[in-house]
């Protein structure tokens, strides 16, 4: 059943993707192949899965300041996630993604929603976010 | 948000298009830390300029920016670049890759940035006061200037840095208030006695340790010898914000915001203490070390890049020695102290003897592939923590005696 939720657009912009879902904070920075939109760290229960034009959901991102480019780089390779929907917004992640809309003229739509709506979306799930702030999970 | 007549203008394009861009961009940075109002910078030290960092789209962007005529507006320093500049094709850096970096130093050189390629720009003049609002990134240089100087500044996001050295203000947030500079962990130092933190591999030891059990809530340390210096702090500053996401630290006694414990705490209580002992400090010491056996390739000091005393530390511990040919001894430091250290003669000494200077740069953000290391040994934490991944050799950490050892006879013993 089609779930709708009220998160906060903190990158706002409207995509659709399938969900790709972790528990584990992600690191951007060295961890991602910009050419495909692989994930290649080892460490990762995301190990191995693309997350081009998916609906990224993990708890934030983490790492170092130098993030910012992998994102910017993801986005100008067009291997970026379609949106990003997260528990905490963290500045390099959030910023990458700023500053790919102010070169490129599109970001990666970024949303944070409170830890139980998160916890409710499961892998595959059809999500879409409009600006407004609205998630909507799931089919009709 | 409140807005000033100046940040108005810049925002409307009537201080340039190239502000106008910086500034579009530190508004959606004020909303997402949710700042209030943005507050002036007296300088700030740029990380973008890394080319395996920045990549493509950081390239663009430089590119963009200066090609609209933006300028900073405060003194603002370069971290590294991804090669030496004079020394490239000596380091075996592909010249595709050499062609790139230059093309991202030329961006950020004609942005009016000031070209210390360097990750310690407290070692090359920026070094603001206490109490200063200031724009840093690269981590360990963000952890030293706020615990070390006393100025306040949050970890920046690349890229974000440069916006703010354009228009001269950064969102008021984070670290720049006073109340979120408060220690929340607090660390006693139990049964060390006068033989430990004589060596800066002590303090990268502990910095290790700190970093990883407070990740990013500020450690305050109690217990270590008031009489210290910035190579001591540098290596602690390193390795914790390696080891955990730190950008601050108070050692009561030393750092300016705690001269007594209270201080760094702002009155309040701990939200834990821990304990650190010898048995803490040595297990970490030996978790530092992933390579096994007594091969080395090669032996790696300056991370962050060497200060001058440091060079005379290494040619005091080689005098009379070579390094063996078969071994590389790198020494990375910025372009300010090798100038220095070849005014002197001691860069020619360091030659002599078989050291390598790897100026402007670190091989962290350089590729090795050619060189085909499998064994590096360092005093450096941050180096320790990141090596591995980073170059794919396996790493052995120890004090600074010990590397110029393993250069001389070609073999670990630690």
């Amino acid at each position: 059943m089609k779930r709708l939720f009220k998160a906060r657009p903190v990158v706002p912009g409207e995509a659709a993707g399938e969900a790709i879902v972790s528990k584990l904070p992600l690191s951007f920075k060295n961890n991602i192949n910009t050419g495909t939109g692989e994930i290649t760290d080892k460490n990762h229960d995301l190990y191995g899965q693309c997350i081009t034009g998916r609906a990224l959901v993990i708890p934030r991102g983490t790492g170092s300041c130098t993030g910012t480019g992998t994102i910017l780089e993801m986005v100008r390779q067009n291997t970026a996630p379609a949106a990003i929907i997260c528990t905490q917004a963290e500045p390099v992640t959030a910023i990458g993604s700023v500053i790919a809309k102010a070169l490129y003229g599109r970001g990666i739509p970024l949303y944070t929603l409170c830890t139980e709506d998160f916890e409710s979306i499961m892998p595959g799930e059809m999500i879409s976010v409009k600006e407004d702030g609205t998630v909507a999970v799931g089919q009709d | 948000m409140f807005f000033t007549k100046r940040e108005e203008d810049m925002l409307f394009g009537r201080l340039g298009k190239g502000t106008q861009m910086a500034m579009d961009i530190l508004f959606e940075m004020g909303k997402i830390y949710g700042a209030k109002r943005f507050i002036p910078i007296t300088c700030a030290h740029i990380g973008g300029c890394c080319y395996s960092e920045a990549l493509d789209a950081g390239l663009e962007f430089a590119e963009k920016l200066a090609s609209l005529g933006a300028k900073v507006a405060v003194p603002s320093t370069l971290n590294i670049t991804a090669r030496d500049i004079e020394n490239w094709e000596k380091l075996r850096i592909p010249p595709k890759f050499a062609e790139k970096s230059r093309r991202l130093e030329v961006a950020y050189t004609s942005l009016g940035c000031t070209p210390t390629w360097s990750c310690t720009p407290c070692q090359c003049g920026n070094a603001p006061h206490f109490g200063e609002d200031v724009v840093w990134s690269e981590a360990s240089s963000v952890n030293f200037v706020n615990s070390v100087f006393g100025a306040r500044t949050n970890r920046y996001p690349e890229i974000a840095d440069i916006c703010c050295a354009v228009c001269g203000i950064v969102p008021e947030s984070g670290l720049h208030l006073k109340e979120n500079r408060r220690g929340r962990i607090l660390f006693n130092l139990q049964g060390f006695d006068s033989s430990y933190f004589l060596d800066s591999s002590d303090y990268a030891v502990l910095g290790y340790v700190v970093g990883k059990l407070a990740n990013d809530k500020i450690p305050v340390i109690n217990g270590l010898p008031k009489k210290t210096n910035h190579d001591n702090l540098k290596a602690f500053a390193g390795a914790s914000s390696a080891s955990g996401r730190e950008a601050m630290f108070h050692i009561v006694g030393v750092t300016p915001e705690a001269r007594t414990e209270e201080e760094a705490f702002q009155g309040r209580k701990p939200e834990k203490t821990i304990e650190i002992t010898e048995d803490i400090f040595a297990k970490t010491k030996t978790e530092m070390s992933s390579a096994t056996g007594s091969h080395v390739d090669l032996v790696l000091v300056g991370c962050p890049h060497a200060s001058f005393s440091e060079l005379l530390e290494v040619r005091r511990l080689l005098d009379g020695k070579k390094v063996k040919p078969y071994v590389r001894f790198w020494v990375q430091t910025g372009g300010a102290v090798k100038l220095m250290a070849s005014r002197t003669g001691l860069l020619t000494e360091l030659l002599s003897r078989g050291v390598t200077i790897v100026s402007d740069t670190c091989v962290n953000t350089f590729p090795v592939d050619a060189w085909g290391f499998h064994t590096i040994i360092t005093n450096s934490g941050r180096m320790a923590h990141f090596a591995p991944d980073r170059t794919g050799a396996g790493i052995f950490f120890a004090n600074l005696e010990a590397c110029v050892n393993a250069a001389v006879t070609g073999e670990v013993r630690i």
